[in-house]
């Protein structure tokens, strides 16, 4: 019993850093329709951020990570701009589009590692002392993350429901034209998508690295289809969807590895295969709040 | 709308998985490969260069093995061409990156096989992809040296084949044996499941029971996984006195830190020559701190020479080759560099390139013997064998003695990392067949 409210405890760290990524793919699929595979590669590049924060400019650590948000946004931002935007206005099929992101995401992680030199890099942050709490074994910075993924959900949760922009990004999200035509500047919604996206793409990158000790090139990618993986089991473009998704697969996979380390993924990815085989469309299909084409 | 919309998912899902499992086999580019003219084998007429082809990945995980054996090449034939070259032919060294992935490395080694320069021998391939390709080596008698562990090569009985470091059958009981003598009576085994790392796990479990050592849990755990926390709990909910096992650079940092988090400092960790790679220090050691990983990890990997004729050529052709701190510190960067001067000396013994007469000579020149004369270096090699003398070469790896499944069986050694010097230093050598 003992260890399975520790492995609670240790899955809830894994799906705070799997909510706030799944999260910030979910919101940007919702608004752009776009299934941006180069995601993986906007964590990794803001986690080289934090890293450069850290150790070039001294910063703290959570500064640092605020740093990594930023990079994470103007990067998703610039790749819009620069890349996707043009081939949608096009009218590029989604598959197509798919094909694009995935070329964006070789891209990103070869020039990535030319930059590093296939090296691994670290936050060197010190040991910090353990804390247990109704059974689970955290430490300060574990509890800090746990705390940032609360927040950032929080906060979207408000933004959605109480401003002005989430309004407009529901509204753009249901019927870009109808949201256009009762003045809604649905070009710059889209792009405040996007830079959301990227500030949670860039956070998640930064407190993946954290609690993985050690980074390189390939980190972001590699944790991108537990990002998919959350996104679809709670129907992709649906933010709380995407919650219980991370919860669900952080919380399973700790659970798994009691048995055998080796079902850690294996059972995750089972319970999403009987998921879409019963509800196709994720376990919130229905209640949809973002999700529409992109004509911006 | 809703069969499009489902549709749609599962396109992008089967994209996002393609996408994925492909940056995982390969990160990186391809690597590059000499063209030139054709030819696998040369005579030995003309000023013309010999190749070496070194066939490993060059890139995505397991990068290290194809820089490591690059640059023991490089270095080697520093080495050789300072002294004339084969039988006055210059050895180049070209890679040919398989990507550790066997599917990619049957095209590649074709590709090497048809363009390389008079290729007279091969470095690597290693591990998965040894199977797939060492049938083509056959056929074009282009002998490989490599440095696999797989116990299943024990056995075998390629002529073409070529093993310079112990099977993972004697490295297992090293670690057993050292593990033991260090006075850690109970453990935990944790080893990655990749190949590599399972080749060791029966071999260690069989020797150090044998010992009268407890292994009180045994876990294997999927390399890179974004969290082992749970697997550290319950490893740490038998009371070990040490974790002894194998796990991958990005592996061990992240399954250490979680232990001592969970711990409150590190427990004794003994480690398989893994951590010896490159790229295990430089993933670990940020991590932990350069003092913990002194305090509390010990590497079992094979002897290095560390004074000597042998030694002071082998470092000062790495210099020229520019060669990393720690590949210099490498017992197996070692081995390959020995390995391609080996080779070189039978072919000079034989007084051809051709593969299938200078293998018969590569124990005949690495073999000891009464009335042998040992050499430290290719010049002393070469100068030996004009003389009319037999010889036996000893490198910079220390003796390279082959058994008759043309595998050489060496001594291991514990190892530990010194925090100040940022490398690994070689400490007590183990007896000879420690733990067998």
């Amino acid at each position: 019993m003992s260890q399975i409210v520790l492995s609670l405890g240790f899955g809830l760290v894994t799906a705070s850093i799997l909510a706030i990524g799944a999260v910030g793919f979910t919101i940007q699929f919702g608004v752009t329709n776009l299934f941006n595979l180069a995601y993986g590669e906007t964590m990794t590049v803001a986690a080289f951020a934090a890293y450069l924060a850290r150790t070039a400019l001294h910063w703290d650590m959570w500064l640092s990570m605020a740093a990594g948000g930023v990079c994470g946004m103007l990067l998703s931002l610039a790749i819009s701009r620069c890349v996707f935007l043009p081939f949608l206005r096009r009218g590029t099929s989604q598959f197509a589009m798919v094909m694009v992101t995935v070329a964006v995401s070789f891209i990103l992680k070869n020039v990535l590692q030319i930059w590093s030199g296939a090296n691994f890099y670290s936050y060197q942050l010190p040991p910090e002392s353990s804390i247990r709490f109704l059974g689970m074994v955290f430490d300060a910075r574990q509890l800090t993350i746990i705390g940032l993924a609360v927040a950032s959900l929080l906060g979207l949760h408000l933004l959605f429901q109480y401003t002005r922009l989430g309004k407009a990004m529901r509204a753009t999200s249901d019927d870009p034209a109808l949201a256009r035509s009762v003045g809604i500047p649905t070009s710059r919604i889209v792009s405040a998508a996007w830079l959301l996206s990227g500030l949670l793409a860039g956070l998640a990158g930064v407190a993946l690295a954290m609690d993985l000790g050690t980074f390189d090139s390939t980190t972001g990618g590699s944790f991108l289809l537990l990002i998919v993986a959350a996104a679809v089991f709670g129907s992709v473009g649906e933010p709380y969807g995407a919650v219980l998704g991370a919860l669900v697969i952080g919380v399973a996979g700790e659970l798994a590895a009691i048995v055998s380390p080796n079902l850690k993924d294996v059972v995750a990815f089972v319970i999403l295969v009987l998921v879409l085989l019963f509800r196709p469309e994720g376990l919130r299909s229905g209640r949809v709040q973002l999700r529409a084409e992109v004509t911006a | 709308m809703k069969h499009t919309r489902t549709r749609w998912l599962a396109a992008c899902g089967v994209a996002a998985a393609a996408s994925i499992a492909v940056a995982g086999c390969s990160p990186g580019g391809s690597g590059s490969g000499s063209a030139g003219t054709t030819g696998s084998s040369a005579g030995s007429g003309g000023t013309y260069a010999v190749t070496a082809g070194v066939l490993h990945a060059f890139t995505g995980q397991n990068a290290f093995f194809g820089l490591n054996a690059q640059v023991a090449c490089k270095a080697a034939a520093v080495q050789i061409n300072a002294a004339g070259g084969i039988m006055g032919h210059p050895l180049a060294c070209s890679a040919y990156d398989t990507k550790g992935d066997p599917a990619d490395a049957v095209p590649v080694a074709n590709r090497m096989l048809v363009s390389a320069p008079h290729l007279v021998m091969v470095v690597g391939p290693d591990g998965g992809d040894i199977p797939s390709v060492l049938p083509l080596l056959e056929q074009s008698k282009a002998p490989e040296m490599n440095t696999v562990g797989d116990p299943r090569y024990d056995t075998q009985t390629s002529q073409y084949f070529w093993r310079l470091t112990p099977s993972d059958s004697t490295q297992a009981p090293a670690l057993a044996y050292a593990a033991y003598h260090l006075g850690y009576t109970r453990i935990v085994e944790v080893f990655t499941s990749d190949l590599s790392a399972q080749t060791t796990t029966a071999p260690f479990q069989a020797s150090y029971t044998k010992l009268g050592g407890t292994i009180l849990k045994q876990l294997t755990i999927a390399p890179d996984q974004s969290s082992y926390q749970t697997e550290v709990a319950a490893a740490l909910a038998t009371h070990p006195q040490a974790i002894v096992g194998e796990m991958d650079a990005r592996t061990s940092a992240t399954f250490l830190s979680e232990l001592r988090q969970q711990h409150g400092s590190l427990i004794p960790f003994v480690v398989t020559q893994r951590a010896l790679q490159g790229d295990w220090a430089a993933a670990v050691v940020p991590a932990l701190g350069g003092a913990t990983v002194s305090k509390y990890v010990t590497t079992i990997a094979p002897v290095l020479q560390s004074a000597g004729a042998a030694f002071k050529a082998f470092q000062s052709a790495m210099t020229a080759a520019k060669a990393n701190p720690f590949q210099v510190k490498n017992p197996f960067v070692a081995a390959g560099y020995d390995g391609v001067i080996a080779f070189a000396l039978a072919m000079d013994a034989a007084k051809s390139t051709d593969g299938s007469v200078f293998v018969t000579y590569i124990p005949k020149v690495t073999a000891p013997g009464s009335g042998v004369t040992v050499v430290n270096t290719y010049a002393q090699g070469v100068a030996a064998l004009k003389a009319g003398k037999t010889i036996q070469y000893v490198g910079a790896a220390g003796p390279m003695v082959f058994n008759r499944y043309n595998t050489a069986n060496r001594p291991y050694a514990e190892w530990t990392y010194n925090a100040t010097a940022h490398s690994w230093v070689m400490g007590q050598a183990l007896p000879q067949n420690a733990g067998q």
